[in-house]
């Protein structure tokens, strides 16, 4: 290459450019691009939620890892966003601190410039635009909307990383998330069971949090990346109430 | 202020050393109803005179927050004054979410007085026409601004802008001694007695209070309570309304309101 067009790498080796095809077999001015580098760091964790008549129960698990060691092991993964709506997320802690900002934002100018507080519904459609605005670099965070609806109903919302979401009764996100979701289909919905609906206990806030205790008892067992502690948060009309639950810490 | 050779451009300067344009922009201010704004030791409080500018219509919102420890007060074009508000509010948004605190006040009203001065040297801009009053709350107490068309910000103990406001003025400076020891529920009671000598007698007093405070984010009092304030004002004296000066005398038939060209209202979308 001519010493002209060298210069011109070199300059360009700290802009956006340096991801040019162009650039990667030249010289040594641009040898210090890492081809390697994950932009996403997994930081395990798991949340659940189960959502019933007039209340829903929102729990997470709070071990904070990197892929080879634990971190932190009294972390939440849950952010009281409303009076009556609670977000749970895991996946890339960055992203999700990241998206939390962008959200909390959101939800500040939104009441500013409607004069009035904003409903579950809408934080959750909201939180699906902000998702997909990054459809081609995602936040790598799992979410699970839990909040009470404009007449008091339970609702909960699954995310996936570029916003797709829907209404579901129960859910399970996070590293243990697919393990857990057989266990929430047998004991909240009675899936895959013979037992008659007349013989199905009613979902109440008892039941529905020691489920929730279960599964995760049972997620920490065989999951390297959950444990510690269960933080549980049961949302009713009333307000926010808390539980816990110790789990193994190995 | 009279017409001049030297009035034609906001980069004209006058033989007498003064910008033309940015002194007829701060006249604008004169054209909203008055506002008025004092602070106690913890507590700072904006109460706001809402006139409808004709029978048709309700009243512009005169005070709009910003953030949880900031409200404003404003007087002149509204247009302008939405503008304003959307960029303190991003302002105070942006801060938080980079600091995770909130934008101490004193930053935040240089900053929107730096925005102001643009428009005063540019050829291509005007001056914003909307005088405001800010009332805010951070680490170092309570604060009340006054912010201007010509850029100036002005700390202040007490302030009264907007049409007739010589008389709210005069009503300060002869109270300011009880003010910083005064209850949040006395101060308030101040400002509607304030903002009354803007209003004339014959007319029905409709206001707008807003507080901001120790343990009190920003909160524009619900009508109910505006009524209760009200009440709580009319057992004190109200004295008649001192003479205007001459340069204050405005014909009453003309529009002594925000000025809205558009009627859109503000409900909109911002």
């Amino acid at each position: 290459m001519s010493s002209s067009s060298d210069s011109e790498i070199s300059r360009r080796a700290g802009t956006d450019d340096d991801f040019d095809e162009t650039d990667i077999d030249s010289d040594d001015s641009v040898s210090n691009i890492d081809m390697n580098f994950n932009p996403y760091e997994y930081n395990g964790g798991t949340v659940t939620g189960i959502a019933g008549e007039d209340f829903v129960v929102i729990a997470c698990d709070t071990r904070f890892s990197n892929e080879e060691t634990v971190l932190l092991t009294e972390h939440s993964k849950l952010f009281q966003l409303l009076p009556m709506a609670v977000l749970g997320s895991t996946g890339c802690w960055a992203d999700v601190l990241g998206f939390m900002g962008l959200v909390k934002e959101r939800i500040q100018l939104y009441e500013q410039k409607h004069n009035k507080p904003m409903t579950t519904e809408a934080l959750a459609n909201m939180m699906m635009i902000a998702m997909y605005a990054k459809r081609f670099y995602p936040y790598l965070v799992l979410n699970i909307l839990a909040g009470l609806d404009a007449n008091g109903k339970g609702m909960l919302y699954t995310y996936d990383p570029v916003g797709f979401f829907e209404t579901v009764p129960y859910t399970a996100a996070g590293v243990a998330g697919q393990m857990l979701m057989p266990i929430l289909d047998n004991q909240v919905a009675f899936e895959n069971t013979n037992i008659p609906p007349e013989q199905q206990p009613e979902l109440t806030i008892k039941r529905a949090v020691s489920i929730t205790k279960d599964a995760f008892r049972t997620a920490s067992e065989r999951d390297i990346f959950t444990g510690d502690w269960v933080q549980i948060l049961i949302i009713t009309k009333q307000g926010i109430e808390e539980d816990s639950m110790e789990l193994r810490h190995d | 202020m009279f017409r001049s050779h030297y009035d034609s451009d906001v980069t004209v300067w006058s033989p007498q050393g003064r910008l033309h344009q940015v002194e007829y922009a701060m006249e604008a201010v004169n054209l909203g109803t008055a506002t008025v704004a004092l602070k106690t030791e913890d507590f700072a409080v904006l109460v706001a005179l809402c006139k409808p500018s004709s029978e048709l219509g309700i009243s512009l919102p005169k005070i709009i927050s910003i953030d949880s420890h900031v409200g404003i007060s404003i007087a002149g074009i509204t247009a302008d004054a939405r503008l304003l508000s959307r960029y303190l509010r991003t302002e105070c948004l942006s801060y938080k979410h980079s600091y995770s605190t909130i934008y101490p006040v004193q930053r935040l009203v240089t900053n929107l007085g730096n925005k102001l001065q643009i428009t005063t040297q540019r050829y291509d801009r005007r001056p914003y026409g909307v005088g405001m009053l800010l009332a805010g709350y951070d680490e170092k107490g309570a604060h009340i601004y006054q912010v201007m068309p010509s850029a100036n910000v002005l700390i202040c103990k007490a302030m009264a802008i907007g049409a007739r406001s010589q008389g709210s003025r005069t009503y300060l400076e002869r109270n300011l001694s009880e003010f910083k020891t005064s209850s949040m529920h006395d101060i308030i009671v101040h400002g509607i007695q304030a903002v009354s000598r803007a209003c004339p007698l014959d007319e029905e007093l409709k206001i707008a209070v807003g507080i901001v405070g120790k343990d009190q984010p920003f909160k524009l009092l619900s009508s109910v309570e505006c009524d209760a304030y009200l009440e709580l004002a009319k057992t004190s004296e109200r004295h008649e309304t001192p003479p205007e000066t001459p340069a204050e005398t405005v014909e009453p038939s003309a529009v002594p309101s925000d000025i809205d060209p558009t009627s859109t209202g503000f409900s909109e979308e911002i």
